[in-house]
Parts: structure tokens; C-alpha cells; sequence
């Protein structure tokens, strides 16, 4: 059914494009704003992912390839929407997935806070990298093609980006145990 | 194991928690708007029609990574460049004024050596078959001429770095030579007058010796020579002004017949011909370093020779020295203020003392050392000292072969020159560095 989609928009087809669209920008809108941790960045980023995807459609000789396509040119889209990000000095509110958290224990949602602020401060490399291994859950050689970079690069990025992570952690479990102790006394 | 389990397991959470199925308002009619708005391009102007879609992704990213490592590593040549040639000296000295002393070239025993500035650590440089000498440094302190005897008693004038790396002739078949070779203040010219062997317009036996010698230019950077001012020039001496638009030099005639030697100038083509002092027996002319005035060498009334000076605009000459001994070979100071020369004690030319001129008084004083030969004298490139020669027993002609040893005079605050003995030494030349 895709791939039909994908010949047909191929061939021009606007009306099969629209279907694609819209089969993905659940997907695609959902990845972005897990890298982006923006919802305004990741709309600029989806919408300017699906205009290349439709202008540069024709090159794609394997139709059935059409998602991992899609998926490579959205984290293009993503990178460049990060470079728009640091070059803003206004500070944006880091809102629209609040609307997503699900209800939780507060010590899994201080714990989720916690991953949180260590995500934010990694290098949009970084977290592409770990969105497309640990929440798509491809493989190594996988995530390299989405991401563009060598398989190696790819485990390079997991291990920087999970040590950094860590040491977030850690940090925030030290903090918390010295103020306990401060508490007791 | 475990901690890498927990650790997959608490992002997996996280994004899970963080992800979203729904999608913006709007998005996908914005989306498709633009997209009704834009075409499609041909899949050959794309680099995934060309290449496979993972490789294009990883060309670009090799691509950045190499132009990275490419810029950085040319900026780092750059530095080192930098960095090596600063250290190393290669920075040039100007043609004229005060430098910083560099090595020295000397002739010893028929070849060319280099040594330091205080005349030790003699390495030789270049020795051919025969007779080598007269060797001189560029004003840029690059490069050394020399002339160097041949197989066929002809001369030839060859050219070399001054690591004495890549000799090449440069001029061939000369006889009755220069012993100075002039260099342009570019570096790139020589200009020296010989009587060239080849030439057959003398009828055999007719030949004056140091009469029929011709100026000759020579471009060491195309490894050409020829003979300038056509058949009818002849002269000696020739030196490059500062300017390098024309050569000083003194013209003789070939017919005894003809009037006396005199100072003259030319364009280094030949051309404009000039005489700058009708004085006989004009010749051996010093430029100043600022290219206005002109020492020289003429008779005196006692036919001696003496030191002269002429303004090069208005050919207004004044006379310095008027002794009944002859001077010899004045050459400036680099900065212009003195002249060094030689004043002959004997008739041999090897008994002389060693003499400055203030130029701007006229005084002239005599420098305490010994006695030296009649061979140009060098100034130091900062104008400290003078190096002279000195022949072992110069009452006593007939009993040495060559100089004995090198005399390094003060000329700044009239102390004894310090004698270096050298066996074989002829003469030398000092090499300019950078200030």
C-alpha cells in the first residue's frame, strides 16, 4: 500500500503525497520534538522535512525504503532547526510536551526530571542519536543510515551522550543526599 | 550488564513518557501547502541518485570531517612556515644600511669556504678542479657568485646558494677578470668585466693586456650574461647604483692612442652613455648607499692614484686624499657616513694600511693593525669592523705565495685588529641577515 504511495507521488502525485503525509507526521512530529525538546522548532523541522521529501522524491530508487528516507531527511531538518535554535537569544518556553506526560508516581516524575535536564543540555547529535537508538530501537547500522554518520560514530555518540547523561544523574543524587544529610543534622 | 539494561530501559521510559501520537493543528495543511507549491526536482540533480542513499549522507559527513582536517592543517603549515622561516633567517636584509652579520665567504687556497662571523668554523663550500675565488654574497644574503678556474685556462663566473647547494654557471670562457663582481641591489643581477676568450676581433699579438676588457650583465635568475654598450665599449670595475638603473664603471680605450682612462656611467643595456669625471685614470667607483655620490679612484698630479667623490646630478667632483701614495679600493660603510680604503706602502700591493674617510668632514684616520694587501676591504653588515688580508712577509714579495692571515679591524673605536691566521687566504665576503 506505501510503496504504491510512494510510486505515485514519485510520479508527481500530490494527492498520494498528502496521503504519506499524513500516514507520517505523527511519527515524524513525535521524533522531533523528543530531539528538539521544542514544539515550535519541530514543526518548522516536520514541515520542512516533508517539503524536501516531496521535492527530492524521485531519487529514491527503493520505494520500500521511503521511511528510513524520510526519517534521514527529517534528522537533516532537525540538526539545522537546533543551529536556528542557538542562534536565537530569546529563550523559548520548553512546552507542548507537558500535554504528553502521563500521569505518575512523583518519584518517577523526579526521576524523569531529572533524565530530562540531562537530555536537554546534550548537542542535538547526541540526542538524534539516542531517540533513533533507545526509542526506535533500530540497530547500530540502522540508526547510522538515519543519522547519516558511520555505524562506529553512531556508538561513539551512544556512549558520550550516556555518560554524559549519568553524570547528570549522579550529580543530582549527590546534591539530593547532602541535602538529606544537612536535614538530619 | 545490568547498569547498561537500567540505563536502556530509564530513556526508553523517558522518551516514552515525553512522545506524543498526536500531531499540531495545522501542521500538515501547512505542510502540504507549500508542497502544492513547490515541483520536484529530477532525481539527477539529487546525490542520491548518483550515490547510494547511505553513502551520500556519509560524503558529506567524511567531506566536512576532510575540508576540517584540511584547513586546520594548512593553517598549521602556515604557522610552522612561519615560525621556521623567522627562526632560520630566511627573513631578507635590505640592499643597503646597517644588517645583522651573517656568515662569512672566503677564499682559501683556491677554494670557497664559509665561516663564521669571527672567521672560525670553516666549511668548504665549493672546490673544483682548479682555482676558485672571489666569491661574493648577494645584498639579499641569499645567494654567492664566484668565479672558478677552468680546464681550458678560461674563467667561468658561477652562481650557488649560500649553503653552497645549486652551482651553475652562469657566465663561461672569460679571462683577464674583475676580482669584484657587482651585485644589483635586487639580487637578481651581476655585473663584471673580463676579456671574453672567444673574442677574435684582436689580431693576434696586437692584445693589451687590462686594456681590452668588456663590461658584462649578467640575469642570475635566467642563467643569461651578456656583453653590454657594443663593440666599441670597453671598461672595467662596473658597479650596479642602488637603484639599479645604471652601472658606474671606467671606460678605457683599446688604441694606446685614445684618451685616458675616466669615469663614466650607462644604462645596464649599454645605453646612455655618460662621462661623469674626465679625471685620468677614473675607475674603481663606490656608490653611496643613498645612489648621489660616487667614490672613485684617479691620478693625482703626482700620478699617483687618489680618492675622489663626485655628485652624480651635477658631476661636481671633490678630491679627499692628496698623498704621494696610492689608495685603493674605497668602498662605504653601510650606513653611509665612511669610506674604507687602502693606502699602498709599497709598489707591490701588499703592504698597505688600512684607512677611513669621514664623509662628512673629510677627515681620514688610520685603523691600527697591521699591514695589509691591496684586496678590496669589507665591512661588517652592522659597520663595526673591516676585514682585511695579510701577507706574512710583505717587505718580501717573492717569498710567499698567498695571505697569511685575516685582520678584523675595529671601526668604531680605533682598537688593534684582531689577526686570525688563515694559510691561504685571498680575500672575502660578509654575508647580510636581517636586522
Amino acid at each position: 500500500m506505501q510503496r504504491d504511495l510512494v510510486e505515485r507521488a514519485q510520479r508527481g502525485d500530490r494527492e498520494a503525497f498528502g496521503a504519506l503525509a499524513e500516514q507520517s507526521i505523527g511519527h515524524l512530529y513525535d521524533l522531533a520534538q523528543l530531539m528538539l525538546h521544542d514544539s515550535d522548532l519541530a514543526k518548522d523541522a516536520v514541515q520542512e522535512a516533508l517539503i524536501l521529501t516531496w521535492r527530492d522524491l524521485r531519487a529514491l530508487r527503493d520505494p520500500d525504503r521511503f521511511t528510513a528516507w524520510m526519517r534521514r531527511i527529517l534528522v537533516r531538518c532537525v540538526y539545522r532547526a537546533a543551529t536556528q535554535e542557538r542562534r536565537q537569544t530569546a529563550v523559548r518556553s520548553l512546552d507542548g510536551m507537558a500535554d504528553a506526560v502521563l500521569p505518575d508516581s512523583s518519584r518517577e516524575l523526579e526521576d524523569r526530571d531529572q533524565v530530562d535536564r540531562g537530555f536537554r543540555r546534550l548537542k542535538p547529535e547526541l540526542r538524534a542519536a539516542l531517540v533513533v537508538h533507545h526509542y526506535l530501537g533500530l540497530t547500530y547500522d540502522e540508526a547510522a543510515e538515519v543519522l547519516g554518520v558511520p555505524a562506529g560514530t553512531v556508538k561513539s555518540r551512544l556512549n558520550r551522550a550516556t555518560a554524559a547523561m549519568r553524570a547528570e544523574l549522579d550529580a543530582e543524587a549527590r546534591s539530593r543526599d547532602r541535602m538529606a544529610t544537612e536535614t538530619i543534622r | 550488564m545490568t547498569a547498561q539494561i537500567d540505563a536502556d530501559r530509564t530513556m526508553l521510559d523517558y522518551f516514552v513518557a515525553r512522545s506524543t501520537s498526536t500531531r499540531p493543528d495545522g501542521l500538515l495543511e501547512a505542510a502540504l501547502t507549500v508542497v502544492g507549491q513547490t515541483r520536484q526536482r529530477p532525481a539527477w540533480r539529487t546525490l542520491d541518485w548518483w550515490l547510494p542513499s547511505a553513502w551520500a549522507d556519509l560524503g558529506a559527513w567524511y567531506g566536512r570531517r576532510v575540508a576540517i582536517v584540511a584547513v586546520v592543517g594548512l593553517l598549521i603549515a602556515v604557522l610552522l612556515s612561519l615560525v621556521v622561516l623567522g627562526g632560520s633567517g630566511h627573513r631578507l636584509p635590505p640592499p643597503f644600511g646597517l644588517a645583522k652579520p651573517g656568515a662569512i665567504a672566503m677564499d682559501i687556497g683556491g677554494d670557497i669556504y664559509l665561516a663564521d662571523a669571527n672567521g672560525g668554523n670553516r666549511t668548504k663550500l665549493f672546490a673544483g678542479p682548479h682555482w676558485d675565488g672571489h666569491a661574493m654574497f648577494s645584498p639579499d644574503g641569499t645567494k654567492i657568485v664566484f668565479e672558478s678556474g677552468q680546464d681550458d685556462n678560461s674563467t667561468a663566473l658561477m652562481v650557488m646558494r649560500a649553503d653552497g647547494t645549486g652551482t651553475a654557471t652562469l657566465i663561461s670562457r672569460m679571462a683577464e677578470d674583475d676580482t669584484v663582481i657587482s651585485w644589483s641591489s635586487d639580487s637578481r643581477w651581476i655585473a663584471t668585466a673580463a676579456r671574453p676568450m672567444d673574442e677574435v676581433s684582436v689580431p693576434s699579438g696586437s692584445h693589451v693586456p687590462g686594456v681590452d676588457v668588456r663590461i658584462i650583465v649578467g640575469d642570475v635568475g635566467r642563467g643569461t650574461a651578456s656583453i653590454v654598450g657594443g663593440s666599441e665599449l670597453f671598461g672595467h670595475d662596473p658597479r650596479w647604483s642602488p637603484d639599479g638603473t645604471m652601472l658606474a664603471f671606467g671606460r678605457n680605450y683599446r688604441c694606446c692612442s685614445g684618451p685616458p682612462d675616466s669615469l663614466w656611467l650607462m644604462r645596464p643595456d649599454g645605453t646612455g652613455l655618460r662621462q661623469l669625471s674626465s679625471l685620468p685614470g677614473g675607475g674603481v667607483p663606490a656608490w653611496s648607499p643613498d645612489g648621489r655620490r660616487i667614490a672613485f679612484l684617479a691620478e693625482g698630479i703626482d700620478r699617483d692614484s687618489d680618492l675622489y667623490l663626485v655628485d652624480v646630478d651635477d658631476n661636481h667632483v671633490q678630491k679627499f686624499t692628496d698623498t704621494p701614495l696610492d689608495e685603493s679600493f674605497p668602498v662605504w660603510s653601510p650606513d653611509g657616513t665612511k669610506i674604507a680604503f687602502l693606502t699602498n706602502q709599497n709598489p707591490y700591493g701588499i703592504k698597505a694600511e688600512m684607512e677611513i674617510l669621514d664623509v662628512s668632514d673629510g677627515r681620514v684616520t688610520t685603523l691600527q693593525g697591521p699591514f695589509v694587501t691591496a684586496n678590496p676591504p669589507v665591512w661588517s653588515p652592522d659597520g663595526s669592523h673591516i676585514l682585511g688580508y695579510v701577507w706574512g712577509t710583505p717587505d718580501d714579495p717573492g717569498s710567499v705565495q698567498s695571505q697569511d692571515a685575516l685582520a678584523i679591524f675595529d671601526a668604531t673605536n680605533g682598537s688593534e685588529a684582531v689577526d686570525i691566521p688563515i694559510a691561504g687566504l685571498y680575500d672575502s665576503s660578509w654575508q647580510r641577515l636581517a636586522p
